[in-house]
């Protein structure tokens, strides 16, 4: 009871600081808190498919990406209201999640592989397709959202509705996750065989975590335009696939607030490694190898075993 | 017509470097399980070496060897001490590899820099070719041809016609059995992985030499390696023999008739191939 108390007021601190930055720090910090916030939510996304249905997607950088081009083109090109363009570009990766499904009907390596390489099909349309995409040189001047004669006009301001959103998703997830929905998805997990004889359809759960995982990396996609106000291919590569599940893995233990912390870590180990010394990758890369050979269960996984347990997995 | 004959040359090059790649990853996986997405950064690595070595010698030859024999040389230390640590799990073995890739991609970025660097052809394979019908084409890319079947054609009598290739065949299918028959199964795994790591380094001297080397080469090939797998289904050497082929001509179709949109040429039937077929075309169901 005492340990539920101090999760709930470390969460709670740590939401109050994230409130408190723009009053407090400049827009490079209100920055890194949002990117953070962002890709938390990406990873968390990703987390859904890994740590409910056993799958492991290399393709969330698609739908972040698409999303992410909607937006920005929408903004710069449409003069719609932006309420709309966020819809449309929701449903834009929707529909490339109901399409990158069809991975589904694959498990194990294979799913990883075919998600890789359905991953790769929007990365090299961001580049090759220069006519829609503006190819290497991406999209600029996306505008902060707007209703009419109102809208955002700093990223100061678009600061809170980008926080508000990121927690509403956050939470929404947790809701269905213990849903009987998320229940059917995590039986599944453990027994496919048991849950078909208890008459689910794991096929169709499969397909709808999967939709519903590409929707919420879609809306990560969203705030990414808005709040950097700039998409590129950079949006839909590998690296943005592969660090959304290491987020994931890094935080660890299938927790809502797992994901957020390993995004915590990668951008901040970035952001300080990069400003050091040229190739910070080396450093991307080992802290790959590091977690896989010594945190498998992530940090959070790491912490609770650590008192009086001792070795041995 | 000519430019269906030059297309259908660049597909089947293009295919034949794949091949060497991607026999590899798909023996490595078929036989002990291992996803080694570090295939790509050994192809760029292996090239950049190969390159080096030609600059030094002036032989093309030994700077196949040598980019070949440096990346079977590293992938012995990295299985060892690295791969084999994650016991068989494949989404551990697959974040474990690329972080490999990130690492030895900056490494090489470092030390060769970022621009594009050619592997200079040898003398006797620079000029064109003159194929009947008063064809002309590049010489290289089509040694690369030629190469690659002949590679194919060897691989393909080994597997399937010698007694080494018959132990590799029962590995794929029950590897305990194999072991409990008295099969030195760890030295065979060596070897196997030893071939595929040296086919891999060895490709990026062969692919440097008219694709170029440079940043990200080691994503690109890669993800086209990875088709060729998926479509032909992994761990068939028949498979990846077909699936390169398939990807190689298509790429360059794709590439001649919608540049736009080549990625969906290739991606597109992929897809398609999974729903019908999830295995691929020669793997056997899972």
């Amino acid at each position: 009871m005492t340990e539920h108390l101090g999760r709930r007021a470390a969460l709670l601190a740590v939401l109050a600081v994230i409130l408190l930055v723009p009053l407090v720090a400049n827009q490079f910090w209100q920055g890194l808190v949002l990117q953070i916030l962002i890709f938390g939510l990406l990873a968390l996304s990703v987390d859904i498919l890994m740590r409910h249905t056993g799958l492991f997607p290399i393709c969330h950088g698609a739908f972040f990406a698409v999303a992410a081009y909607a937006v920005a083109k929408l903004e710069t090109q449409s003069g719609l209201p932006s309420p709309l363009i966020v819809l449309i570009a929701l449903a834009v990766a929707g529909f490339t999640g109901a399409v990158f499904a069809v991975s589904v009907r694959t498990s194990g390596v294979y799913f990883i592989l075919v998600t890789l390489a359905l991953g790769q099909i929007v990365w090299s349309l961001s580049v090759q397709w220069t006519s829609l995409t503006g190819g290497d040189n991406g999209i600029a001047n996306v505008p902060f959202p707007s209703l009419g004669a109102w809208g955002f006009e700093s990223l100061s301001s678009f600061y809170y509705l980008a926080v508000a959103v990121v927690l509403l998703a956050a939470l929404s997830i947790r809701r269905i996750l213990a849903s009987p929905f998320g229940l059917a998805l995590h039986g599944l997990r453990e027994s496919d065989s048991r849950m078909r004889a208890l008459g689910y359809r794991s096929p169709q759960h499969r397909f709808a975590a999967f939709l519903l995982s590409s929707l919420f990396a879609g809306l990560a996609g969203v705030l990414y335009a808005y709040t950097n106000q700039f998409v590129s291919p950079q949006a839909a590569s590998l690296l943005v696939s592969v660090e959304a599940a290491l987020m994931a893995i890094l935080g660890g233990a299938g927790t809502i607030i797992g994901p957020f912390i390993g995004a915590a870590l990668i951008l901040g180990l970035r952001t300080i490694a990069s400003g050091l010394f040229e190739g910070w990758l080396i450093l991307m890369g080992l802290l790959f190898i590091a977690t896989v050979l010594f945190a498998p269960r992530g940090i959070l996984g790491l912490l609770q075993r650590a008192p009086g347990r001792g070795g041995g997995r | 017509m000519t430019a269906v004959i030059l297309q259908t040359l660049n597909g089947l090059s293009l295919g034949a470097l794949l091949f060497l790649l991607a026999s590899g990853f798909t023996l490595t996986f078929g036989l002990a399980r291992v996803v080694n997405m570090a295939h790509g950064v050994y192809y760029l690595v292996g090239g950049y070496v190969g390159l080096s070595v030609i600059d030094l010698t002036g032989s093309f030859f030994l700077g196949m060897l040598a980019g070949g024999g440096f990346i079977a040389f590293i992938n012995f230390f990295l299985d060892r001490y690295l791969i084999r640590r994650t016991k068989g799990d494949a989404l551990m073995q697959v974040l474990l590899t690329i972080g490999m890739v990130y690492v030895l991609a900056e490494v090489a970025l470092l030390i060769w820099g970022g621009n594009p660097l050619r592997v200079p052809q040898p003398d006797w394979l620079r000029g064109p070719i003159v194929l009947p019908g008063d064809i002309y084409y590049p010489r290289y890319r089509f040694f690369l041809i030629v190469l690659g079947f002949a590679v194919a054609a060897l691989l393909w009598l080994i597997y399937s016609r010698t007694q080494i290739g018959a132990v590799i065949r029962a590995g794929v299918d029950d590897r305990t059995m194999v072991s409990a028959m008295g099969v030195r199964i760890d030295l065979l795994f060596a070897a196997v992985f030893a071939l595929a790591a040296f086919l891999a380094g060895m490709s990026g001297v062969l692919g440097g030499a008219f694709l170029t080397l440079y940043p990200h080469a080691e994503w690109d090939v890669l993800i086209l390696a990875l088709v060729v797998v998926i479509v032909g289904g992994l761990g068939s050497l028949t498979g990846a023999m077909v699936g390169s082929l398939l990807v190689g001509l298509i790429d360059a179709f794709g590439r001649w008739l919608i540049p736009e949109l080549a990625a969906f040429m290739m991606f597109g039937p992929m897809a398609i191939l999974l729903l019908l077929r999830p295995q691929g075309l020669f793997g056997r169901p899972h």
